[in-house]
């Protein structure tokens, strides 16, 4: 190597042609074409470098061992036969799929496909809602529908007050996506919103004058987007108006401690089951002891009246129960209008001929909380109307309210007794109410009031035990006391005894 | 090789047969300490990774590929091993050395052409040894393999006419050191 010059430097022409010469008279590929011209320094150097070459060639190297070639041979026909025995098929296809790269491309591709879809999508819905905002209207009503549902049969459920035939004879709309862009004809939809008011109307004269007046049930009738027959309004001035007045206006915010209560209602309903509203109902259904349903029915309604000084729970959770349930939820019905909620909600009231149903009444037990959470709030029941269904009012309060919380009311109850120091008076229902409470604890699965009621019937044991102890020791005495009055001999052998009992 | 992936397990002694004093030569070559046992790992990869030999390069270039590796392996692996010296005595110092002790008493054929090899080949050892790297693994690949610059390329990730310019620079410099064994 020529000194000073970079180990890698390109070589020029002649060099090239020199390892050309080289590459095609040494190695496997040999050729014995002379297209290369050399001169003829590099034609003696090119000698030597053959010469070089075959001289290393000539160098023998020391014998493989043939134990190198056995072994190597023996390995491969073990992985001839382990690859023979190998499962095919489905195995293979299964390994080959659930490599990393196909998994990556397949679940690549999918969210290609979603992202595409929903794009094309919002950019169908944006251009049909441009060219015809009746569309825009119908899209919303029909979205909204299935939280509108009725969960109740329609025997019963409360009729509408005076549902007027046009109303009843629109065709509700179904909650298929189709029909969210079929266009509603403007003059059935000014019959409809006129029958809603209508019905409005005469709702608030038979709730009286003390309940609240039912808003306009759409503002589809106010709206001078929905006048069709106005020349000047071009198509997209039309669909800005009606998006404006469409504009679903943010319902008023719940006071906390409702949206607390109510999500708390919501978890009872699926953490325990709820005491029965009628201790009849309850002993004939269950046939618990008389006694143990007593304190936990006594319990219950006395907390109840002591919360809304109503008469008894019909509801608990959003669920109506029995015939007192049934008779609240029709009281409730007829004394809360539906359309307190904003012109979102309450438009297409006419339009459907369902039965009027609050909207307490619609969200079942298994309803989220989420969703009664964005519910509007219901309609505040007039003091008129609550002295004339009283146990629709407690009913509804029981359910909007948190209804106390059975265990704690119990456990409440058990520390006023304690701490009263009226555990002796009646030992008996004290422990029953500790192993009721214990009990309904374990079913909850509330360890902290479990292990709070094992505690206390643990203490009321041992203080029963001691008690006993002590009758006994007290009657022993007394014997002892006999024996001795009658001679000293027998009350001297009577004696060890009872130190042995002092012992234990 | 296709032969052998279909299940032909004497095809494998072919290649064995073929290629194996190749193999040898250029692990020698490369400096390994034991050639044989580069053969042996050598070929016992090919039997394990037969299955993923796709037949994209040549046969000759992907073991002499595995060859290389396993060198590049052993020379790290020998750079922190303590070898004896053949100078060194064995006990004392009036012992004789490792040398004297391990050489051939009898050897066979010709006595000067096998000392005359053996010159050549400790001469050859150190002109090797003196090579760069790089220079000694592209002048080795050729030599051993046999193979063209562009598969001696494609097994040292370089670029054609950079394996030339190597093996330019290599033929040079082994002329000049083995000027008088030529």
């Amino acid at each position: 190597m020529a000194e000073g010059r970079p180990e890698e430097a390109m070589l020029n022409d002649a060099e090239m042609s020199l390892m050309a010469a080289f590459e095609a008279r040494t190695g496997d590929s040999r050729s014995t074409a002379a297209d290369v011209s050399l001169d003829a320094e590099q034609q003696a150097e090119l000698d030597d470098y053959i010469a070089l070459s075959e001289r290393i060639d000539e160098l023998e190297m020391p014998p493989l061992s043939p134990g190198i070639r056995g072994l190597v041979l023996s390995a491969a026909a073990e992985q001839a036969q382990a690859q023979a025995s190998r499962p095919r098929g489905i195995v293979a296809l299964l390994a080959a799929l659930l490599k990393p790269g196909p998994l990556v491309a397949m679940a690549t591709i999918a969210a290609l496909a979603v992202a595409v879809s929903v794009r094309v999508e919002n950019t169908r819905q944006s251009s049909s809602a441009a060219r015809a905002p009746e569309m825009v209207a119908m899209a919303d009503e029909a979205v909204e529908a299935p939280a509108a549902e009725s969960e109740l049969p329609p025997e019963t459920a409360a009729a509408p007050p005076a549902a007027s035939a046009p109303a009843a004879a629109t065709p509700r709309p179904t909650h298929t996506i189709e029909t969210r862009y079929q266009p509603m004809d403007p003059k059935a939809m000014r019959a409809a919103n006129a029958a809603a008011a209508n019905a409005a109307a005469d709702r608030n004269a038979a709730l009286g004058p003390e309940s609240p007046a039912e808003p306009s049930p759409s503002p589809m009738a106010d709206s001078p987007a929905w006048a069709p027959d106005r020349p000047s309004t071009s198509a997209a001035t039309k669909g800005r108006l009606a998006k404006e007045a469409f504009e679903p206006k943010k319902p008023a915010a719940m006071p906390k401690p409702r949206l607390l209560a109510q999500k708390r209602a919501s978890k009872r309903a699926f953490a325990i089951p709820p005491p029965p509203p009628q201790k009849k109902q309850r002993h004939a259904s269950t046939g618990y002891k008389a006694a143990q349903a007593d304190d936990l029915d006594s319990l219950l309604a006395s907390a109840k009246n002591n919360k809304n000084d109503g008469a008894g729970v019909a509801s608990k959770g959003g669920v109506w129960r029995g015939k007192a349930g049934e008779q609240a939820r029709v009281q409730t019905a007829q004394r809360k209008p539906p359309a307190k909620a904003p012109a979102r909600y309450a438009r297409p009231a006419p339009a459907r001929s369902r039965p009027v149903v609050t909207a307490d009444e619609d969200r079942g037990a298994d309803q989220p909380a989420r969703e009664m959470a964005q519910a509007p709030p219901p309609a505040a029941p007039s003091p008129g109307a609550r002295s004339s269904a009283p146990q629709g009012a407690a009913a509804a309060e029981a359910e909007s309210d948190a209804a106390p919380d059975p265990l704690a009311v119990l456990k409440q109850r058990i520390d006023r007794i304690a701490r009263a120091g009226n555990i002796d008076k009646d030992e008996a229902r004290y422990v029953k109410l500790l192993e009721n409470l214990r009990d309904q604890a374990r079913k909850r699965g509330d360890k902290g009031i479990e292990r709070w009621a094992n505690k206390r019937l643990a203490e009321q044991r041992l203080k029963l035990a001691r008690r006993a102890e002590a009758q006994r020791r007290s009657g022993a005495k007394a014997k002892s006391a006999k024996a001795k009055s009658k001679s000293s001999a027998p009350a001297a052998k009577a004696a060890p005894p009872q130190r042995a009992e002092n012992k234990k | 090789m296709s032969r052998y992936q279909a299940g032909e397990v004497q095809a494998l002694g072919v290649l064995y047969d073929r290629y194996a004093r190749r193999l040898q030569a250029f692990a020698w070559k490369q400096g390994a300490r034991r050639p044989e046992d580069v053969v042996q790992d050598a070929f016992m990869r090919v039997v394990r990774n037969g299955s993923s030999f796709k037949g994209r390069a040549k046969f000759k270039t992907w073991l002499f590929s595995i060859a290389r590796n396993l060198c590049i392996d052993a020379s790290r692996r020998d750079k922190f091993r303590i070898m004896p010296s053949l100078d060194q005595p064995v006990r004392d110092p009036d012992s004789p050395t490792l040398g004297d002790r391990i050489a051939d008493k009898a050897p066979t054929g010709d006595a000067s052409r096998g000392a005359e090899a053996s010159e050549f080949r400790v001469a050859l050892q150190a002109a090797l040894a003196a090579l760069p790297e790089e220079q000694r693994e592209v002048f080795v690949l050729r030599q051993s393999s046999g193979m063209a610059f562009a598969e001696i390329a494609e097994v040292t990730g370089c670029k054609e006419n950079t394996v030339k310019s190597r093996m330019r620079y290599a033929l040079q410099s082994l002329r000049a050191a083995l000027a008088d064994h030529i």
